[in-house]
């Protein structure tokens, strides 16, 4: 468990200095008898939430342990984790917005500017310090080399962090030394995959996705960072030009409300694509750079008569998994086709995948499961509805349409349709079989897997 | 059958209606409150009334998420469907809930640096009141089917164990805190209370599985199992309309007891405030040293009320975000496990690897994966080697059965037959993907001749079935395979047979 990578040194290093300045400020603000220090100082506390928030999310993804509580392990953690933080900071946009509507009614002078002005611009430095940090992750991962290989991992401090050499110098050491611990993961990737420029791709993926969890604690050090900024500029505004405590707020008060605006509009359209991804993810949905319909190749592979039950999602990291069902006339077409078909999810860049093989019982249609669960009374718990809408028909029979995402092959045997529908709406278009009623299926069921 | 004919599943609807009634009720609130804020020039009441915003947005996920997870069927973007998007509306809006006690929290402690009066306390205890009333009428919608839905459950359960029904009952966590648990029966739907005794019946608060294989037709129901993770849905709604409730029973209590106790400053006259030393307040034109106030009130110098009037609405928030951080966090934990594809708590893996493994004709089981898709649609898939198609199809149907009896109702069995395969040891694999591949399969990787047998976990080669065949005595051994021919019913960790970690 002791698997340190440059990201969780940054991520204690940016928590050290955040909960130092935290404190610095609220002793100032208290000392000083200043609101404004003590709200801001505040804010501050909520990047530390986040950043615990990132840092623990961190660490149980990257567990290795697998116990009897988690069969797939906790990668996803990072996916929560960034959730979490990006619904957080929403939480905390609205308050402020409410804030700053509630001052654009009343609005008010501020008091004291010039240590407001100083705080906030250390406040500030705070803050760029950290988003230079993280910055490499802000932006498109994929423009960096993945970390294969030693030299270029000491390249590897971006551009504009030449600035802030010193940090950069600090973590290129940083990342050498945890570069003998870093997994053979990467290690792994480096002997087998430099030339493949697909599996680069993937590897791509993959930082992007492990980079949720940092994405989510940058967001908030962008938002305290903009909100550094605001006060910099209200408190310069205050302390270039003096308000009386008698003259009433003229438009300078009203700088800080409108700023504040402007800034929850920014927060809240960056959180959004980072709720959207993560949703990915932990919805089960299908991953952006698998195309559904280039499976369909699947129905090619000779042998498979139907697919069923497909299911593709994205566990997190780039590592996708299937599982589907297949039918087939005999076992040696399951073999052979069963390879081929792994073939065809490699090319789709899905390598774990569970095949359960079904051979052709007359009696049931080729589109539905041969064998869900042993008794009826299940359906509903089954993760896919196996069937519609009741459809009855005057003698009650069920007609059944298999409505998980099916595929159909066109060949002699299948005199079904022949397009490769996944909605459920062109499978009800498709089944004829009006005679496949329960009373065949119960016994389809007791015979399906028998051969 | 299925008598819910109409296309539309009835429990879902129920509960876009009573979002829905919420969601207006409370935003027309919010809107009065605003309006009289403006009249009465009270900041607190504009203040309280954007807690009913947040409300609002509450409600808004929870109803988002309610219309999502209709959508049962596969499709393009998502072949399980939506059903998962109730659970995550559910962590939603623990999350929002937890931002919104911290921020509660630093206003409270701003409070007790600074105490402020209360304006207008009457006005105050007049709006205050109706918001209670609000959210008392907003709790007992979300309670509405709880409590006789609770008490059905029970003795339909009773009914249903004597009927030849199978039907599994998902627990909505550790039923520990007792104050969950409680709340958690509230929110208990139960169709059997509208729909008569052929249901299946899920959803209270003790985990308990029957399987009964008999197969009965006419009970099934197609639309029931939704109600656990609705429930989740429902309970981050709960818990959001209980903190507003818990909000407005402190903004009444302490402006009836500023009201009664708090002699303010008048008007006009000197007044000295000793609750409130270093900022100017408007009636304070005296400063005197603060051991004098019993002088200056003799002086004719009005002296405002008992300070700890003022400390009570401080300390009263305190204990409401105390109270709604405790209901909070299971539900936070509870929906963050189901995300993270957990294996359901009541479901023990070891067991069931050993039941598979105990099956005539099976020589290993690898690759088993067991995780909740949402409310009682539980997820299995597992490698199952046997030495020929013809044994394994002998097994098919009592591997499913097993799972069935777990309450895993929607399986994926691989074969992988030991006849065919390569030199390949018993535990291995058959049908990995390349070996470059591996570090991008679910489960860590097993390269062929770099990941020997070694007696610590490395990181690269994580096998999901390692961990999960270990034997307690035997932590930290990969596991070996399970060599198990057909009669021997425990897998013996030997030595000699270490095989590789299978992927």
């Amino acid at each position: 468990m002791g698997r340190y990578s440059g990201k969780t040194c940054r991520l204690i290093f940016m928590l050290v200095l955040t909960s130092g300045f935290f404190v610095a400020e609220l002793v100032s603000g208290y000392l000083g008898n200043s609101i404004a220090l003590v709200s801001d100082s505040f804010n501050m506390l909520s990047d530390l939430i986040s950043l615990c928030v990132g840092i623990a999310t961190g660490r149980i993804s990257r567990r290795a342990r697998r116990g009897p509580g988690a069969t797939y392990g906790y990668g996803r953690a990072e996916a929560v984790g960034a959730l979490s933080n990006a619904v957080f900071l929403t939480a905390l946009c609205f308050t402020i917005l409410v804030e700053a509507v509630l001052r654009l009614a009343r609005p008010e002078r501020i008091d004291g500017p010039e240590l407001v002005l100083i705080v906030g611009a250390l406040g500030l430095a705070v803050n760029l310090v950290g988003l230079l940090i993280f910055q490499d992750w802000g932006s498109c991962c994929g423009r960096r080399q993945p970390r294969a290989a030693a030299p270029e991992q000491l390249q590897a401090v971006p551009g504009p962090g030449r600035a802030a050499a010193a940090i950069g110098v600090f973590f290129s050491v940083c990342r050498i030394y945890t570069q003998h611990r870093v997994s053979s993961l990467n290690a792994g990737d480096s002997l087998n995959t430099q030339k493949r420029p697909e599996e680069q791709t993937v590897q791509k993926k993959e930082k992007k996705s492990e980079a949720l969890n940092i994405r989510g604690v940058l967001l908030h050090v962008m938002g305290d960072a903009l909100g550094s900024v605001i006060v910099v500029v209200a408190a310069a505004i205050f302390y270039a030009l003096p308000l009386d405590a008698n003259t009433p707020c003229n438009w300078q008060c009203y700088v800080d409300p409108s700023l504040t605006l402007v800034m929850v509009v920014i927060i809240l359209s960056s959180a959004f694509p980072l709720i959207k991804e993560t949703a990915t993810i932990l919805l089960q949905m299908v991953p952006k750079g698998v195309n559904m319909q280039g499976l369909s190749k699947l129905t090619d592979v000779p042998g498979v008569s139907s697919l069923h039950e497909v299911h593709v999602w994205e566990l997190a990291g780039g590592k996708n998994i299937a599982t589907l069902h297949v039918k087939c006339q005999t076992t040696s077409d399951y073999q052979d086709a069963s390879y081929k078909m792994r073939e065809v999810f490699h090319e789709a860049g899905i390598h774990s995948v569970t095949i359960q093989p079904e051979y052709i019982d007359h009696k049931t249609s080729e589109l539905i499961c041969s064998s869900p669960c042993i008794s009826k009374a299940c359906a509903s718990q089954l993760c896919c509805p196996q069937q519609e809408v009741a459809v009855t028909h005057d003698n009650g029979c069920l007609e059944k349409n298999g409505l998980s995402p099916t595929l159909h092959k066109n060949n002699s045997i299948n005199e079904n349709a022949v397009e490769i529908p996944i909605e459920h709406t062109l499978a009800g278009a498709v089944i004829k079989n009006t005679d496949n009623c329960k009373k065949s299926d119960d016994k389809s069921y007791l015979h399906s897997t028998h051969f | 059958m299925a008598d819910d004919g109409a296309g539309e599943p009835r429990q879902p609807r129920y509960r876009r209606v009573r979002l829905m009634c919420m969601l207006a009720l409370t935003f027309l609130f919010f809107v009065v409150e605003v309006v009289v804020s403006r009249v009465t020039a009270s900041l607190a009441m504009l203040s309280d009334s954007f807690h009913m915003l947040s409300d609002v947005m509450a409600l808004v996920v929870a109803l988002v998420a309610v219309r999502f997870a209709q959508r049962t069927r596969a499709t393009h973007k998502n072949t399980f469907g939506w059903v998962r998007a109730e659970v995550m509306g559910a962590l939603v809006n623990a999350v929002f809930l937890t931002a919104l006690c911290f921020t509660i929290l630093l206003e409270a402690i701003e409070r007790f640096t600074e105490p402020h009066e209360i304006q207008q306390p009457l006005v105050v205890i007049g709006v205050g009141a109706a918001g209670l009333l609000v959210n008392l009428l907003g709790l007992c919608l979300f309670h509405q089917h709880g409590g006789g839905g609770h008490g059905h459950s029970h003795g339909g359960s009773q009914h249903h164990r004597s009927g030849s029904r199978t039907k599994l009952e998902r627990s909505s966590g550790d039923g520990d805190a007792g104050l969950r648990k409680e709340e958690t029966n509230t929110l208990v739907e139960n169709r059997s209370s509208t729909n008569g005794v052929n249901q299946e019946k899920l959803g209270d608060c003790k985990a308990e599985l029957q399987a009964n294989g008999s197969i009965d037709p006419n009970s099934l129901d197609i639309e029931v199992e939704e109600d656990s993770s609705g429930q989740l849905n429902m309970r981050g709604v709960f818990l959001h309309v209980l903190g507003d409730a818990l909000g407005s029973v402190i903004v009444v209590v302490n402006a009836s007891v500023f009201y009664f106790y708090w002699n303010p400053c008048p008007k006009d006259g000197p007044c000295f405030n000793p609750c409130v030393d270093s900022h100017c307040i408007e009636n304070a034109t005296v400063a005197p040293p603060l051991d004098n106030a019993d002088l200056l009130s003799q002086e004719g110098i009005h002296v405002a009320g008992p300070c700890w009037v003022l400390y009570l609405d401080p300390s009263l928030c305190l204990i409401m975000v105390c109270i709604l951080l405790y209901t909070t966090y299971p539900l936070l934990k509870e929906s963050a496990l189901i995300l993270l594809q957990t294996v359901p708590k009541q479901i023990d893996i070891y067991s069931l690897n050993l039941k598979l493994r105990k099956l005539e004709g099976v020589e290993a089981v690898h690759e088993l994966h067991v995780w909740q898709l949402a409310g009682s649609r539980i997820i299995g898939t597992a490698h199952i080697k046997c030495h020929d198609p013809a044994s394994y199809m002998k097994v098919a149907k009592h591997i499913k059965e097993i799972f069935h009896d777990e309450g895993i109702h929607a399986t994926t069995i691989q074969p992988e037959f030991s006849s065919v395969g390569s030199e390949s040891g018993v535990g291995k694999c058959e049908f990995p993907c390349r070996t470059q591949c591996a570090l991008k399969q679910c489960c860590g990787t097993a390269e062929g001749s770099a990941e020997k047998k070694t007696g610590k976990t490395s990181s690269i080669a994580i096998s999901c079935s390692e961990i999960i065949i270990d034997s307690p005595h035997h932590k930290t051994r990969r596991t070996k395979s399970e060599n198990i021919p057909a009669v021997r019913l425990e897998a013996d960790d030997d030595p000699d047979t270490q095989y590789e970690s299978s992927l």
